[in-house]
């Protein structure tokens, strides 16, 4: 007995010792320091600008002979990142998204990402995008460029029937009616993802009638407004509902891929989502003529509602930290930022670089008029979720399990006020 | 003599069980014990900080109605994916089985869906939800087919059981007909001179034997449906309006996306618990039935 | 009357096993067309024959993406797997068998693999991937260790009770003959354990091949070790349209696993059915 507890152990041993010495041999081959360089890691989560980041990467690992730095572009990246940071092991370099984004925020109010206030790049930001960068008067991130919400329309199709871009909220129910009325497809809604739902009336609907809403967050959370008694939220929710009667029909049985597809090849004259759906529609269908317009506000007051698309961050247990700066800033240069922005069709964040969107020159000059709100508060993380989860509800009739408009933004408002010191603490009363 | 081979015996087979038994102990049993300690806390997965909070998760779970709901949809999904793969694969391998002109060929297509990806199956299916099903309404005006059952809160579930029977039948078919092809032939044929009917034979002749191989095929179904996730994941994402959110999924969304992680172990403790009650009571009562044979 | 019922009979059989079968291949046919389409043509018409071979998905998945390199990493990850498990699976489950009744030993040790079968992934996910990570075996060794580990689970279940209702009179002459224990195990009792571990095999080569959840959560560091389906995957995400492209890389990751399965059908069947069945 006692013997067979004597070999159990040095069965064990020779196991683990076995494990032991596998893995320091494996482990040597993954880092793979042999040549002297330091390697560095640069984790994207963009998958249609993944070749982008590849050129940028390149010329980065010619310019010098010390760094190497990889792009590492993993299916389910919202996982993996957050998986990565649970076992403490998150990437060197992190491409996350803007401030307006509650995944962002996370990270960075629990401190994973390293302190950049004193890179040289960030003087060069432009101005109007400084504060939105700022958190809590230091910086973490390095924004690169910025996109906007819109209308996208098939400029052939708009021609074809003598259609104008329409300036009023009437006149693009007007232009829809019409498009209808003549068995047309006026727009694809994507509703089956339930995340393009709350970015056409979060950023589409509501961002162009309000531009910013850093305040009307912050009376929410101070308990002067509501999400129901809010002057906008409740009509621009409306709208998301009314516009979908001129929608596909079937709205929630489609997919985002799908819609992209479909409105490629001319299933319908309009398509309201982000210019980031602009290289897909593009690669779906080289020949065809696009033209982007802002969400029209009822009285033609429009504004374009922005955030920044892409931030480049360290992690704070960053072993090269030095190395990973003189990457970001290598990234964050005019040159490498017109690169970027060329390739992505995105807004630059950087002064003397300019956006080339032919496809969305009309938004582009409303930007350059100072019509372009920049948001940068993001709720707290559980009211976006409970967002994201619920609001099919609202384009479902009340039989079929549906909600209406006033439960939902009663529920919103419910869960924010649960939440509301996550936000004051963050931004402040 | 005799008695030292025999401790030399006992000893090897000792050995023989250590490589699994450490194996499993390390990786296995170890992330377990650390996995149940976070069900005591509030961990967020991300933040460095976090605080043990008692049996809190466990008390607020019993009252969260998304997780009751969640645990309903699993029921459901369960007893229809068992009933559905039973019934589906016992009629085919009963038409397999007959004298049939290409039946190897047939057979050979009925497995080709078990060697895909989850992935790849969930995609394809989705596209064909969203393209076909239209199509068959308007050839035969029935409401139901109007539009894409995917994104019919009703009708979801029933999309998706559909995809997981394609695949979920192509080794239940594989087995029940080998189990069919071991009943020897003379029983029917005894039976039909005893004036038998095909009924009759059914019942009496061909289920005792094949109840081994339903054992298989309804504890995994029962398992299958109770953990499903990547089908669901691959076609829906829980969607529309949560109307196919699993448990499995629930406990995704919260650990990996909504930073609730102490809170989704807690949901997978109960899972366990619940997956563990029900397998054991199924491989009872199909075991009982056994005692028939 | 007989001869009509019987007529009927056989053509409803008919009937159903095509019908069936046409459910079960039109996915395929949607995989095959779609990937030899542009995608301008496919958003035409979604289900129509291609107009002309296209081949640039195809030409650029292998140009990309290194089709081959995924490819090789999913072929020696599934093989080392399948070895190991052959080896070490049938080993313990075979001391079990014979010994649960002898010591508790193996009593609680199968009970324990036994009750593994039931945790969902999610609660040792987290924890896996951090204890993978600080033992330094976050790669292919890493995660074929861990596919040997979760295989063992069913297959330990399915093995000992196939074990049990084996004879012992064979292991028990081959004594009589003077074997040893080890010789014994290896020339009487694991030829006859054919018919089970080739169920064990051809279920876990269709599992590890097909996995997504674990190489991902392992290997997601190391680009260059990933598997196929990690590969494939990555063609579709939220932000990306690359639809034909995708389905052309999962028509070539079904081609080698499609060639394994009509060359070795029989075996493969044969093997799924063995232990299956009591003979």
């Amino acid at each position: 007995m006692k013997k067979k507890r004597v070999l159990a152990v040095v069965m064990a041993v020779t196991m683990l010792a076995g494990m032991a010495t596998g893995c320091s041999s494996a482990g040597g081959e993954d880092k793979g320091s042999s040549s002297g360089k330091i390697e560095l890691e640069f984790f994207t989560q963009k998958r249609e600008a993944s070749e982008t980041f590849d050129k940028i990467v390149e010329e980065f690992n010619n310019s010098q002979d010390e760094i190497i730095v990889t792009q590492n572009i993993v299916p389910d990246a919202t996982s993996v990142l957050m998986s990565r940071a649970a076992t403490g092991d998150l990437p060197d370099i992190i491409q996350v998204g803007g401030m307006q984004d509650s995944n962002t925020m996370q990270f960075m109010k629990e401190g994973h990402f390293l302190e950049l206030t004193d890179m040289e790049c960030l003087d060069n930001v432009v101005d109007e995008y400084k504060d939105a960068i700022t958190f809590q008067g230091k910086n973490y991130v390095v924004p690169i460029s910025a996109n906007f919400s819109g209308v996208f329309y098939n400029k052939d199709m708009f021609e074809e029937a003598g259609y104008e871009v329409p300036t009023t909220y009437d006149e693009l129910i007007d232009l829809a009616k019409d498009i209808q009325s003549k068995g047309e497809v006026p727009f694809l809604f994507p509703d089956k993802d339930a995340w393009t739902i709350v970015q056409c009336w979060e950023d589409n609907i509501d961002g162009s009638a309000r531009g910013d809403r850093s305040q009307v967050y912050a009376d929410i959370a101070n308990g002067a407004t509501t999400f129901e008694d809010d002057a906008l939220f409740p009509e621009t929710l409306q709208k998301v509902i009314d516009i979908r009667q001129y929608g596909q029909g079937d709205t929630l049985s489609l997919g985002y891929d799908q819609a992209i597809s479909d409105f490629a090849t001319g299933k319908s004259y309009m398509f309201m989502q982000g210019v980031w759906a602009l290289p897909s529609i593009k690669s779906a269908n080289p020949d065809m003529n696009i033209g982007m317009f802002s969400f029209p506000s009822n009285d033609g007051d429009t504004k374009v509602s922005m955030g920044i698309d892409v931030n480049l961050a360290i992690s704070a247990d960053c072993e090269n930290a030095d190395a990973a700066k003189e990457f970001v800033e290598f990234a964050a240069s005019k040159e490498m930022v017109q690169l970027y922005v060329d390739n992505d069709y995105s807004v630059p964040c950087m002064k003397d670089v300019t956006a080339n969107i032919p496809e969305a020159e009309m938004i582009v000059n409303m930007i350059n008029e100072g019509k372009g709100a920049l948001q940068s508060t993001a709720l707290p993380k559980a009211v976006a979720d409970e967002r994201q989860n619920t609001i099919q509800k609202v384009l479902v009739p009340a039989e079929d399990g549906g909600e209406d408009i006033s439960t939902f933004l009663e529920n919103l408002t419910k869960v924010f006020q649960e939440n509301k010191d996550e936000f004051l603490e963050l931004y402040g009363e | 003599m005799k008695k030292s081979r025999l401790f030399q015996r006992n000893h090897i087979l000792f050995l023989f069980t250590l490589p699994i038994v450490i194996m499993y102990c390390v990786f296995f049993i170890v992330p377990l014990l650390m996995g149940m300690k976070n069900s005591f806390t509030d961990w967020s997965g991300t933040s460095p900080e976090y605080d043990f909070i008692g049996i809190q998760n466990y008390i607020d779970i019993f009252q969260d109605e998304r997780f009751r709901n969640a645990l309903i949809f699993n029921f459901k999904y369960t007893i229809l994916l068992t009933v559905g793969t039973v019934v589906i694969s016992l009629i085919i391998a009963l038409i397999l089985n007959q004298k049939l002109k290409g039946r190897t060929f047939l057979r050979s297509i009925y497995f080709l869906p078990a060697i895909l990806s989850l992935v790849t199956v969930g995609l394809i299916w989705n596209e064909l939800f969203y393209r076909v099903t239209p199509m068959i309404g308007e050839a035969t005006g029935l409401k139901i087919f109007e539009s894409s059952w995917l994104g019919d809160p009703k009708l979801a579930m029933y999309a998706i059981l559909i995809v997981n029977l394609w695949q979920g039948c192509a080794t239940p078919i594989v087995l029940l007909i080998a189990g069919l092809q071991s009943v020897p032939q003379d029983l029917y044929e005894a039976a039909q001179i005893d004036g038998a009917n095909a009924w009759d034979r059914f019942k009496s002749i061909t289920v005792p034997y094949l109840i081994p191989v339903l054992n298989i095929v309804i504890v995994t179904s029962v398992k299958a449906g109770l953990t499903t996730f990547d089908y669901i994941k691959a076609m829906t994402d829980g969607g529309p309006m949560q109307a196919t959110e699993s448990v499995g999924i629930l406990i995704y969304n919260h650990a990996m996306q909504e930073g609730k992680f102490g809170y989704s172990v807690a949901e997978s403790m109960i899972l366990f618990v619940i997956i563990a009650l029900v397998s054991v009571l199924t491989m009872r009562m199909t075991n009982n039935k056994k005692v028939g044979d | 009357m007989v001869r009509v019922k019987s007529v009927l009979f056989k053509s409803m059989a008919y009937f159903i096993a095509i019908a069936g079968a046409l459910v079960i291949l039109l996915p395929f046919y949607i995989t095959l067309i779609t990937a030899f389409k542009t995608p301008e043509e496919s958003a035409q018409n979604f289900f129509a024959f291609p107009k002309s071979l296209y081949l640039d998905n195809f030409k650029e998945v292998f140009a990309k993406a290194g089709y081959l390199k995924y490819f090789m990493n999913s072929v020696i990850v599934t093989v080392c797997s399948l070895i190991l498990i052959y080896i070490l699976v049938t080993m313990i489950s075979y001391a079990i068998a014979r010994s649960m009744k002898r010591h508790v030993y193996y009593k609680i040790i199968f009970g324990m693999i036994v009750l593994g079968m039931f945790v969902p992934f999610q609660v040792i996910m987290v924890p896996l991937v951090q204890f993978m990570g600080g033992l330094g075996l976050s790669n292919k060794f890493g995660l074929i260790l861990l596919h040997v580990t979760y295989a063992s689970m069913q297959a330990v279940f399915l093995l000992v009770n196939y074990i049990q209702n084996v004879p012992q009179d064979l292991e028990e002459a081959a004594y009589i003959d003077g074997c040893t224990t080890v010789q014994a195990y290896v020339k009487v009792v694991v030829p006859l354990l054919k018919p089970m571990t080739s169920t064990v095999l051809v279920l876990n080569a269709l599992w590890i091949w097909n996995d997504f959840q674990m190489p991902l959560m392992i290997l997601n560091k190391l680009p260059d070790t990933w598997t196929l389906p990690l590969f494939q995957y990555n063609f579709k995400s939220q932000y990306s349209f690359d639809y034909n492209m995708a389905f052309a890389s999962y028509l070539i990751a079904m081609i080698p696993v499609l060639i394994a399965y009509i060359t070795a059908q029989k075996h493969i069947v044969e093997g799924l059915t063995a232990g299956a069945v009591k003979s």
